[in-house]
């Protein structure tokens, strides 16, 4: 598994859905792949949990997370389960804390951390699909993006801006 | 009795449909893989587990599906489900600091707790 085909495996996933606008509803991609989402008081720094069960596995967020984030979390717990991360055998509990957005970053040869890399950009790609994001810059007739436009596709897109300026990067759309 | 069996073949089926959809195939698609072809609402009634699935189709769809066979058979409820619920108790007490009573909750009865929702359109 690299980086690209966690990128590739999201989009393919979201057009096989038949989703072609956004914003993307994770709860409809957590649905249709059997995941429950439970929302509740997690510790300060734990954004989000996959329980692997044998037919019932689900993600927990915590609930005082803002929107965008907890969006954001779901679609990387997704993407560990969608990938099929497994991190340790015989392990059913995977904790996300704060994990890092950028993918190059010094500690991300790691087994780990490649897999944390790896379902960053997949929800980056799930919840941005290049297609999408795509139609809505035209539909904004950009010659060159300002912070302006990047508030109003994360807004579009329910996603940080944060998230958002990456994403747009990655894409080579902005430099 | 027999409800234990149809929950089976559903859970067989949504293993099934997981697989495919990781792949990006559509149920015709995977349909077509198998010998002899299949039809799409055939796929269907398999992942909704409306139709019982034959041994040597199951190996079928887990070669299309590049899959062990394993991952597509349900895990046994009966033996491990006890067992399995208890550790998860455990690794969510200690690792993501969550309260016993409250791991319980989660693993043994997920629906007493709050399901997050997407807001708006």
């Amino acid at each position: 598994m690299s980086i690209q085909s966690a990128r590739k495996q999201a989009e393919l996933l979201v057009a096989s859905l038949g989703i072609k606008l956004a914003p993307v509803n994770v709860e409809d991609v957590a649905k249709h792949l059997g995941l429950r989402i439970i929302s509740m008081d997690l510790e300060e720094g734990v954004s989000g949990l996959l329980i692997t069960k044998p037919n019932s596995s689900c993600i927990v967020i915590r609930q005082d997370d803002p929107a965008v984030r907890q969006r954001f979390s779901i679609a990387h717990e997704i993407g560990h389960f969608f990938l099929r991360h497994q991190f340790e055998s015989g392990e059913h509990v995977h904790v996300d804390r704060g994990y890092r957005i950028s993918h190059r970053d010094q500690h991300s040869s790691t087994g780990t951390n490649l897999k944390e890399v790896e379902a960053n950009q997949f929800a980056a790609s799930l919840l941005m699909p290049a297609p999408l994001l795509m139609e809505s810059t035209k539909g904004l007739e950009i010659e060159e993006f300002n912070d302006e436009h990047v508030t109003k596709l994360a807004s579009i897109f329910r996603v940080s801006e944060q998230a958002m300026t990456i994403r747009l990067s990655v894409l080579g759309l902005l430099s | 009795m027999v409800a234990k069996i149809e929950t089976f073949y559903a859970d067989v089926g949504q293993l099934i449909r997981s697989c495919r959809l990781r792949l990006g195939l559509t149920q015709d698609q995977l349909g077509r893989f198998l010998t002899p072809p299949t039809s799409r609402v055939s796929v269907a009634n398999v992942e909704a587990g409306k139709q019982r699935i034959l041994c040597h189709t199951l190996v079928q769809f887990a070669a299309a599906l590049k899959v062990e066979l394993t991952e597509l058979l349900p895990a046994r409820k009966d033996v491990s489900a006890k067992d399995d619920n208890r550790a998860i108790a455990d690794e969510l007490v200690s690792k993501a600091g969550i309260s016993k009573t409250t791991a319980k909750k989660l693993v043994e009865n997920p629906l007493s707790l709050r399901e997050w929702k997407e807001k708006g359109p």
